[in-house]
C-alpha cells in the first residue's frame, strides 16, 4: 500500500512570551495562578471594554515572519471570529482573516540529510481563549456533568502559523515542528513548550492516491508532544490507508489523538463548516507596520539556527551532526562561539559542550548563561586538556569542582590535590612498577595468557591512573604496563 | 429574500440558531413578517453601482495605536466572580457541554 | 433665590453660584433629588436614581468648597448619565432585563472625566434596550415620557437623558448616539443634543451597540453648557483605539460670535418637498434666515444617496455590529441567566428571555447579513455605500461649513404609535443616520415651539472635527431663539 502518500499541512499556535496580554495589561504569567485572578474588564469581555494592541506582540510576530522569509503586510486588519463557547468571553475571538500580518514564507527541514522546503502560507496574530476544566474523570469533556471556566489565559497573544500541505511524512511533520520550536526560541518570542500548551499543533492529513487524487482531509488535534504528533499522524496515515483498502471513503472530520490508547478518535463530522461570521473589528483601526520598522526588525534579527549551523561547518570544520547538536539551542551555540573566541580548540570545545556541558544544562534545566563557570575559566580548562596538561578524567573532576564550589581552574585543581604538571617518564614508570608488584597474581594471569579480552590490563591501567590522579597519559600507562609484563 | 414564507421561516430558524436566540412560535410569526420587510429595504442597496469602491478605505483614518507591553494588575476580579450566575472554587461554572457544540481549542 | 430656581440654572451658572457662595452643592443636589422623586412617578426618565451617592458626594464637594480647593469646570453640577455608560459600583442595565442586576466594576472614561471636573452623577437615564429604538418605549423598565406632553414619547434611545434635562432634573446629561439617539430625543424634548465626531470622545465604558457608529455626547439647555461638557468628556483616552490623538480646541471660544460673515451655511436641496412636518420645514427656513441675517452665505447642497440609501445602509451595518457586540451576553459570566441542563440550552434560553423583541430582531438581521453566504451582498455592499455617503458629504462640505437639516421628520409622536411597524419607526432616523455613517458631528437644537406647544428641532451638521463651526452657527441662532427652556411640572400640558 506504499503507493498512498500522506499529504500533511500544519496549523501551529504559538503563545508569544510578552509580559502582558494581547489587548489588555493583565499578566500572561498564569501558570499555577489561582483561577480568574489574571483578568480585567477587557479580557473578561465585560460590557463597555475595548481592546488596545500590545506593541511587543506585533514586533515578535514580525520577527518570526521575517525569519521565515515571509512577506510582511504593512496594512493589516483584525477580524472578529464568532462562536459561542464558554472559554470565549466575548463570544468572538479577535483574529486575522483575509489580511494577515504576513504571508508566503518557508522553513527548511532536514529529512534524512536532505533539505526539504515547507512553504508557510500565512502568519497572523490573535488572542488566546480561556481554559475549561471538565468535571469528569481525567478532566474529559465526555461524560462531564458540568465544566469550570478560568479566564486567566484569555487574551494571551497567539501567533498562528499555517503551512502549505508540503509535508510528506509524519517524521517530517515532527521535524518541522521541532525546527519551528527551535526558531521561536532562538528569536526569543516564545518558550515553545508543547507540554504546557504554549505551542499547539493541529494537523491536516489526507492521502494521495496513486493517480494523484487527494483524499478528504482529516484534522487531527490534541497532540501534546513531538512524539505524540508523529505517532498520531502515523496512526492516521495507516487508518486512512486501511479505510481506502476496504473500498470505503474517508470522512472529512476532526479527530482527537488519545495518547494512552495510541489512537485518533472521531469527535464529530464536519459535514457543514461553521459560519464564523467574520467581519473587520470596528474597535481596532487597521494595523500599520511601516517599511522602516520592518527593515529595522530585519536588521535586529539574530543569526538564525541554520545560519549558525552552516557557519560552524564552514568556519569550524565541524560535521553536520556536530553542528546540529551545537546549534540546537541558541545559548549553547553562543557558548561555542565564546569558547572558541577565548582560545579553546574547536574539537575540544565541541566535544565538551556536547557531552559534559549539555548534560549539566539538561540536568539542571538551565541555560548556558546560567552556568556558574565563567567562559574564560571554561576556556582555560579546555586549553589545558588540549595541551595534555590534564587528562580527560582529571578535567571532568576539575569541571565538577568548579561547578560545585564556584572555583576557578587553578583553585579547583588545588582543591582536588592535583598538580598541574604532567606525570610521565621515570616518575610514571615508578608508579607502574609499584602497582604491578602489588597486583602480582593479576600479572601472573596475564602472563599465562588468560587476558584474551585485555580486561585485566585495563584493570591495572585503571589503578595506575587512579594513583596518578589522572595526570598521566593513559596510552603511555598502557604501553608501560605491557613492556613491564 | 424572494423565497416562499416556508423558506423564510427556515432561514429565520437557522439564523436564530446561529445567534443562540430561542424564539417562541409567537415571536417566529411576528418577526417573520417584519424580517421580510426589513430585508426588502436592505436589498435596495444593490441598486447602487459600487464596483470600484474600497469598502474599508483607510483615507484619513488614524492607524491603530500601540500599547507598551507593561503589566498592570486589576485587583477587582473577585467582584466579577461574585456576580457570576454560577461559580465554584473561583471558577465560572457552566452546565454539561454536549459534544460537537464546538471544538475544544 | 427660591430653591426651585436652581432647577432652571445652567451648569455654568451653578458653578458661578457656588463660587460666589450664593448656595451650596447640597442645596442644589437636594432640590434636584426632591424634584426627581416627585416627577419620576410620571416621567420615568431614570432607571436608577442615585439619591444616596449624590447626597454624600454633595457633602464632600461642599467640604472641598469650604476648604477653598480649586474647583473643576463642572463643580457641583448635577448630571444624568445614560444607562449604557458604566459607573463603578453602580448597576448599568442598558435598559435591558439582560443586565438588570449587573454592577459595573469600572467607570467609563467620560464618567471619570465628569467626576474629575467635579460633577455629581444623580441618576442613570432610561433608554431603549441596548440603545435600539427612537421612543424609549423599548426599555425593559417601562417607557419614559416627554416632559412637554406626557402622552408623547421623549424620543430615543437616549430619551431618559433628554427628558431629564428638559424636566430640570439636571442642566446636563450624557447620551449616546448611533443613528440619532441623542439628536432625535433632544429635538423631541427641546434641548441641545450634540453627537460629536466619531473618535472625539472615548467609547471606553460605553456598552457597545454598533462600534463604528456609537458616540457619546452631551445634552444641555444652553450652548455654553454644551461647550463646557464637551471640553470635559473629549479628553483623549488611550483605552479606545478609535479615539483621536488630535488636539482639542477650546470649544467655548467658538461661542463669542455675533456675525457669520465669511461663513457658508448649506441646506438640503428640495427639503420643502420631503415628507416632513410643515412646522419643521418652517423652522428650517427661519433658521436659515437667521444665519443669512448674520452674514452667512447660504448654499444649496444635494445629498441624494444619503437620503435614499442611508437607512438601508445603517440597518445593515448597525445590526451586524450589534449581533457581534451582544453575543457576549450568554448567561455564563454575568447578567441574566437561566438554570439549564446543558450549555446550549443555557445560551438559547438566557438570550431568548434576557433580550426584548427589538433587540432580538436586530440580532437576527445582523446575524443574517454577516452570514458567509450573505456577507458580500449585504454587509460588504453596505460598507461600500457608506463610502459613497462619506464622499457625498465631503462634496457638500467643499461648498458649506455647516449644513442645516431637519433633526426628525415629525414632531414628538404619541406613545405606542410607532411600535408595530419597525420599518416605519426606522424612518424617524432618516436625517440623523447618514451623519453617523459619515462619522460627522451634528447638533440638534430647538428652533421654535409648535402651535401645539411642542418643541421643534433642527439639526446642524459639521465636517469631521468641525464641532467649532457648529457651535459658531448655533450660537448665532441661540441669540435669536433663546436657550432651551425647562418643562417643569407646572408648564406641562
Amino acid at each position: 500500500m506504499s503507493e498512498f502518500i500522506p499529504v500533511i499541512g500544519l496549523e501551529i499556535h504559538v503563545q508569544l512570551s510578552t509580559k502582558s496580554k494581547m489587548f489588555c495589561s493583565c499578566s500572561t504569567d498564569y501558570i499555577g495562578a489561582r483561577p480568574n485572578s489574571h483578568v480585567c474588564p477587557i479580557c473578561l469581555g465585560l460590557p463597555g471594554s475595548l481592546p488596545v494592541i500590545n506593541e511587543r506582540a506585533i514586533m515578535y510576530a514580525v520577527r518570526m515572519a521575517l525569519a521565515m522569509r515571509c512577506k510582511v503586510n504593512t496594512h493589516t486588519v483584525f477580524h472578529r471570529k464568532h462562536y459561542f463557547y464558554p472559554d470565549l468571553p466575548k463570544a468572538y475571538q479577535i483574529s486575522q482573516y483575509d489580511l494577515p500580518l504576513a504571508v508566503d514564507g518557508h522553513l527548511e527541514v532536514n529529512d534524512d540529510g536532505k533539505a526539504h522546503k515547507i512553504r508557510i502560507q500565512r502568519l497572523h496574530l490573535e488572542e488566546d481563549a480561556g481554559k475549561l476544566v471538565h468535571a469528569a474523570i481525567g478532566g474529559r469533556l465526555m461524560g462531564a456533568d458540568y465544566s469550570l471556566v478560568d479566564y486567566n489565559r484569555s487574551g494571551v497573544p497567539l501567533m498562528e502559523i499555517v503551512t502549505q500541505p508540503d509535508i510528506t511524512s509524519p517524521k517530517q511533520a515532527r521535524e518541522f515542528v521541532s525546527r519551528l520550536r527551535q526558531l521561536v526560541r532562538y528569536l526569543g518570542v516564545s518558550d515553545g513548550d508543547m507540554e504546557s500548551g504554549s505551542l499547539r499543533v493541529d494537523a491536516n492529513i489526507s492521502i494521495m492516491e496513486p493517480g494523484g487524487k487527494w483524499g478528504e482531509k482529516v484534522e487531527v488535534k490534541n497532540m501534546n508532544s513531538l512524539k505524540a504528533l508523529e505517532r498520531a499522524l502515523e496512526y492516521e496515515y495507516e487508518r486512512q490507508k486501511e479505510v481506502k483498502s476496504k473500498g470505503e471513503t474517508i470522512v472529512r472530520e476532526t479527530r482527537h489523538w488519545d495518547d494512552d490508547s495510541g489512537k485518533t478518535i472521531s469527535s464529530r463530522s464536519k459535514e457543514e463548516a461553521e459560519d464564523y461570521r467574520y467581519f473587520p473589528d470596528p474597535d481596532l483601526p487597521p494595523l500599520v507596520v511601516d517599511e522602516r520598522t520592518i527593515v529595522q526588525l530585519c536588521k535586529e534579527l539574530p543569526e538564525l539556527p541554520w545560519e549558525v549551523r552552516d557557519r560552524f561547518i564552514s568556519d569550524y570544520g565541524l560535521s553536520l551532526e556536530e553542528a546540529e547538536v551545537l546549534t540546537e539551542r541558541r545559548d549553547v551555540a553562543l557558548l561555542m562561539d565564546d569558547l572558541v573566541k577565548r582560545g579553546s580548540p574547536v574539537k575540544v570545545a565541541s566535544n565538551w559542550i556536547r557531552t559534559e556541558i549539555m548534560r549539566v544544562l539538561n540536568e539542571r534545566a538551565i541555560s548556558a548563561e546560567e552556568l556558574t563557570i565563567p567562559p574564560d575559566e571554561m576556556a582555560l580548562l579546555l586549553s589545558r586538556v588540549d595541551r595534555g596538561e590534564l587528562s580527560t578524567t582529571a578535567a571532568k573532576e576539575v569541571f565538577a569542582m568548579m561547578l560545585e564550589k564556584s572555583l576557578n581552574v587553578d583553585d579547583a585543581i588545588k582543591a582536588l590535590g592535583l598538580s598541574t604538571g604532567k606525570l610521565t617518564g621515570s616518575d610514571l614508570e615508578a608508579i607502574v612498577v609499584k602497582v604491578l608488584a602489588e597486583n602480582a597474581e593479576v600479572v601472573e594471569e596475564i602472563r599465562a595468557g588468560k587476558d584474551k579480552k585485555g580486561k585485566k590490563v585495563k584493570f591495572l591501567q585503571g589503578i595506575v591512573m587512579r594513583e596518578t590522579k589522572g595526570q598521566a597519559d593513559p596510552k603511555e600507562v598502557q604501553s608501560l604496563i605491557m613492556s613491564k609484563i | 429574500m424572494s423565497g416562499t414564507s416556508d423558506g423564510l421561516v427556515e432561514e429565520i430558524r437557522r439564523v436564530a440558531k446561529l445567534a443562540m436566540l430561542e424564539l417562541n412560535e409567537d415571536e417566529m410569526k411576528h418577526i417573520g413578517t417584519q424580517f421580510k420587510n426589513i430585508l426588502d429595504q436592505l436589498q435596495k442597496l444593490s441598486e447602487l453601482d459600487t464596483k470600484d469602491i474600497n469598502p474599508f478605505s483607510l483615507e484619513d483614518m488614524e492607524p491603530m495605536p500601540w500599547r507598551k507591553d507593561e503589566v498592570v494588575a486589576w485587583n477587582r476580579y473577585s467582584e466579577v466572580l461574585s456576580q457570576a450566575p454560577v461559580s465554584e472554587e473561583g471558577y465560572f461554572k457552566v452546565p454539561r457541554i454536549v459534544e460537537g457544540d464546538h471544538d475544544e481549542k | 433665590m427660591k430653591n426651585s430656581e436652581f432647577l432652571k440654572l445652567s451648569a455654568l451658572e451653578l458653578v458661578e453660584g457656588y463660587k460666589k457662595g450664593d448656595f451650596t452643592v447640597s442645596d442644589v443636589i437636594e432640590t434636584a433629588l426632591e424634584h426627581i422623586e416627585v416627577n419620576e412617578r410620571n416621567l420615568n426618565a431614570l432607571i436608577t436614581p442615585l439619591y444616596e451617592e449624590a447626597r454624600s458626594r454633595s457633602w464632600m464637594l461642599d467640604a472641598a468648597l469650604a476648604r477653598g480647593e480649586e474647583l473643576g469646570s463642572l463643580f457641583g453640577v448635577p448630571v444624568v448619565v445614560k444607562d449604557n455608560i458604566t459607573v463603578d459600583g453602580v448597576r448599568t442595565t442598558c435598559g435591558s432585563r439582560m443586565l438588570e442586576n449587573w454592577i459595573s466594576p469600572y467607570s467609563a472614561h467620560v464618567v471619570e472625566c465628569l467626576e474629575r471636573a467635579g460633577a455629581v452623577i444623580i441618576g442613570k437615564a432610561n433608554m431603549d434596550e441596548f440603545a435600539m429604538g427612537s421612543s424609549t418605549e423599548f426599555s425593559a423598565f417601562g417607557p419614559a415620557l416627554n416632559p412637554w406632553d406626557l402622552s408623547r414619547v421623549p424620543g430615543g434611545s437616549s430619551g431618559g437623558s433628554a427628558a431629564s434635562v428638559a424636566a430640570g432634573y439636571a442642566p446636563i446629561a450624557l447620551g449616546s448616539d448611533t443613528g440619532g439617539s441623542i439628536r432625535q430625543p433632544a429635538a423631541f424634548c427641546g434641548v441641545y443634543g450634540l453627537k460629536p465626531t466619531y473618535g472625539l470622545v472615548s467609547r471606553f465604558g460605553l456598552i457597545a451597540f454598533a462600534s463604528s457608529l456609537d458616540q457619546i455626547g452631551p445634552f444641555a439647555r444652553s450652548l455654553k453648557d454644551v461647550a463646557a461638557i464637551l471640553q470635559v468628556i473629549s479628553e483623549p483616552d488611550a483605552r479606545d483605539a478609535t479615539c483621536t490623538r488630535k488636539e482639542r480646541p477650546n470649544y467655548a471660544e467658538f461661542l463669542n460670535v455675533t456675525s457669520l460673515e465669511g461663513f457658508k451655511v448649506g441646506y438640503l436641496a428640495g427639503y420643502e418637498s420631503l415628507e416632513i412636518d410643515d412646522e419643521i420645514k418652517r423652522a428650517i427656513s427661519q433658521t436659515i434666515e437667521i444665519c443669512k441675517e448674520a452674514g452667512a452665505e447660504i448654499v444649496e447642497v444635494d445629498l441624494p444617496i444619503s437620503t435614499r440609501y442611508g437607512l438601508p445602509c445603517y440597518y445593515t451595518i448597525a445590526p451586524a455590529e450589534a449581533s457581534s457586540n451582544l453575543a457576549r451576553f450568554d448567561g455564563v459570566q454575568y447578567g441574566f441567566s437561566v438554570v439549564a441542563d446543558d450549555l446550549k440550552e443555557l445560551y438559547l434560553k438566557s438570550r431568548g428571555s434576557g433580550f426584548g423583541p427589538e433587540v432580538k430582531r436586530r440580532i437576527l438581521i445582523g446575524t443574517f447579513v454577516l452570514g458567509s453566504s450573505r456577507y458580500d451582498a449585504y454587509y460588504l455592499q453596505a460598507q461600500k455605500v457608506r463610502q459613497l455617503i462619506i464622499r457625498e458629504f465631503n462634496a457638500a462640505f467643499s461648498k458649506a461649513d455647516v449644513l442645516i437639516t431637519p433633526a426628525t421628520p415629525t414632531l414628538p409622536f404619541k406613545r405606542g404609535e410607532k411600535l408595530t411597524d419597525p420599518v416605519k419607526a426606522y424612518m424617524a432616523d432618516l436625517f440623523t443616520i447618514p451623519v453617523n455613517l459619515a462619522g460627522l458631528p451634528a447638533l440638534s437644537m430647538r428652533a421654535s415651539m409648535s402651535q401645539s406647544g411642542l418643541p421643534v428641532g433642527v439639526q446642524l451638521i459639521g465636517k469631521k472635527f468641525g464641532e467649532g463651526d457648529i457651535l459658531k452657527a448655533a450660537s448665532v441662532i441661540e441669540q435669536v431663539v433663546g436657550p432651551a427652556a425647562t418643562a417643569l411640572g407646572g408648564d406641562r400640558k
